[in-house]
């Protein structure tokens, strides 16, 4: 009896969760395969057909990067006016204006402004590169690649991943700078008497360099996170049309959850800065 | 004169490109000498693209040895494969999967700007030169789209030729019309004329039967050698004759 019932037990242990941790390994395993291969060919091949490949990452950073710069700069004066400008406001209140640089570059600078700027890269360019390396996938277009000899992760990923990256950091930095510029305008407003010369004096007392090579980092692997999810579901298989929109649901929770867990990489190595 | 097989298949297993793990073909052996031009013909859905990309190396086999140029397929590297890549040329069917985002003269000239260091003029020469060839010259600047399925497969295989091929895999030449036929016709034969081995997967033998020197069929999950023209017309009773025309 007692056995019958572990039996089960089991059973609907290895069908629920025990089949949701296999299929999790699986993909992170495929999907760390993917990110191997698509280092070492970056290394190996960047300068390889520079006059086809760079172009092409060239691309990517004006649709992933210079297209995007609008909203960011309109998400990052909503940031500025709305949060930024209200602590500025409310530290001030309470006598602890001495600690607004420290606080705006530990939100902004560390974990807002890279995790916002990734989460729009992600809605507006890794959701497209799906859809497209899905299609290109389907209409055969990969094979045609294979068949005149191009290596497919070179021309269809590595500009995906480089663009991407310098994408991210590019907003990323825009992002930081606008909030900040417009969280000084915001507390302006309130009649904070705090100078700018003084705002941004405390902003630069409170940064390190090694937040802005912290800043860096996170912010081009969280592009190439972005991208190397989105790449590795676009090609994984050929998409049929009602396939689309949840393998571009499922890329995108799967480059939230790798974002997220990188930023708890980096909140620990804060801690050792 | 000792013949040199280009590409060998031993005992291969062809499998379908994307989907299922049972084999669209089993064991096949076939031998591609240089300068050979072989027809492959069998119904729809037999498995005649598969093999045709498994036999130019863009597909794994299942199982078995593929050999090109002498060299094992499994034993190869990366950068071996490339290579025999951009000696084996390979003509899509329904439209040739020409790039939609490239022009015609971008979708040609691609593979050059990729494997060479030719300048841009002298890539535009060679694109002009093979436009004039297939009689496409006012089409450099239009997007496949624009053009139908016959004009793309034309483009494709100037795509494929731009760089000197030893192989030409076509599969499923446009014939429907008899000027497109005679069109193909003429300039495969040409190909094989300067040395190029050619393989073309068809539904239409008759009009191969004067070009081509073998034959094999492709049916029921077997892959078989006809042999040359005559044994095909002979063939006059086969079972395959039902949807290969040959007369």
């Amino acid at each position: 009896m007692v056995i019958a019932a572990t039996k089960s037990v089991w059973r609907l242990y290895r069908a629920t969760t025990g089949n949701w941790i296999v299929r999790g390994m699986d993909l992170l395993r495929e999907l760390g395969a993917f990110a191997i291969i698509t280092t070492g060919v970056t290394i190996t091949k960047f300068n390889t057909a520079r006059r086809v490949v760079h172009p092409l990452i060239y691309e990517q950073i004006w649709r992933a990067g210079v297209r995007l710069f609008a909203m960011v700069a309109f998400i990052a004066a909503a940031l500025g006016l709305v949060i930024v400008g209200q602590t500025v406001s409310l530290l001030t209140r309470v006598g602890a204006q001495e600690y607004i640089g420290t606080v705006m570059v530990t939100v902004v600078m560390r974990e807002l402004g890279p995790l916002l700027t990734a989460l729009l890269v992600l809605a507006r360019a890794g959701t497209a590169n799906v859809v497209e390396l899905g299609t290109a996938r389907a209409m055969g277009e990969v094979e045609a690649l294979e068949a005149l000899g191009i290596d497919t992760v070179h021309y269809l990923v590595m500009p995906r991943v480089i663009g991407l990256a310098v994408s991210v950091f590019c907003l990323a930095t825009y992002l930081m700078v606008i909030t900040f510029g417009c969280g000084w305008l915001f507390a302006f407003v309130q009649d904070v008497p705090m100078t700018l010369v003084e705002y941004f004096g405390q902003l630069g007392q409170a940064m390190r360099w090694q937040d802005f090579l912290l800043f860096a980092w996170k912010t081009a692997l969280f592009g190439g996170i972005i991208a190397v999810v989105s790449c590795y579901h676009g090609l994984a298989r050929p998409l049929k049309v009602e396939e689309v929109s949840g393998v571009t649901t499922r890329a995108v929770v799967e480059a939230v959850v790798g974002c997220v867990l990188l930023d708890a990489v980096f909140i620990v190595a804060y801690l050792f800065v | 004169m000792e013949t040199e097989w280009i590409i060998e298949l031993e005992e291969v297993n062809v499998m379908h490109p994307e989907e299922g793990e049972t084999p669209l073909l089993q064991g096949v052996q076939w031998r591609i000498a240089r300068g050979d031009f072989w027809v492959v013909g069998g119904p729809p859905g037999s498995g005649k693209s598969s093999l045709l990309a498994t036999a130019a190396g863009l597909n794994r086999p299942g199982d078995g040895v593929l050999r090109f140029f002498g060299r094992a397929l499994s034993e190869a590297t990366e950068a071996e494969q490339i290579q025999w890549r951009q000696r084996i040329g390979f003509v899509f069917e329904e439209g040739g999967r020409l790039f939609p985002q490239l022009t015609v003269g971008q979708n040609m000239a691609l593979a050059m700007q990729y494997h060479t260091t030719l300048t841009d003029e002298e890539i535009a020469a060679k694109v002009t030169e093979w436009l004039d060839r297939i009689g496409l010259c006012a089409h450099v600047n239009l997007l496949p789209g624009r053009l139908n399925q016959v004009w793309q497969q034309r483009v494709s295989l100037a795509r494929a030729l731009i760089m000197p091929k030893e192989a030409l895999f076509v599969d499923n030449p446009p014939v429907g019309r008899t000027r497109d036929a005679a069109w193909w016709r003429k300039q495969l034969a040409g190909l094989t004329a300067e040395g190029v081995t050619v393989v073309v997967g068809t539904n239409d033998f008759s009009l191969w039967l004067d070009t081509a020197k073998q034959f094999a069929l492709v049916q029921d999950g077997r892959f078989t050698v006809l042999g040359g023209p005559d044994q095909v017309r002979a063939g006059a009773e086969a079972s395959w004759r039902e949807y290969i025309m040959v007369d």
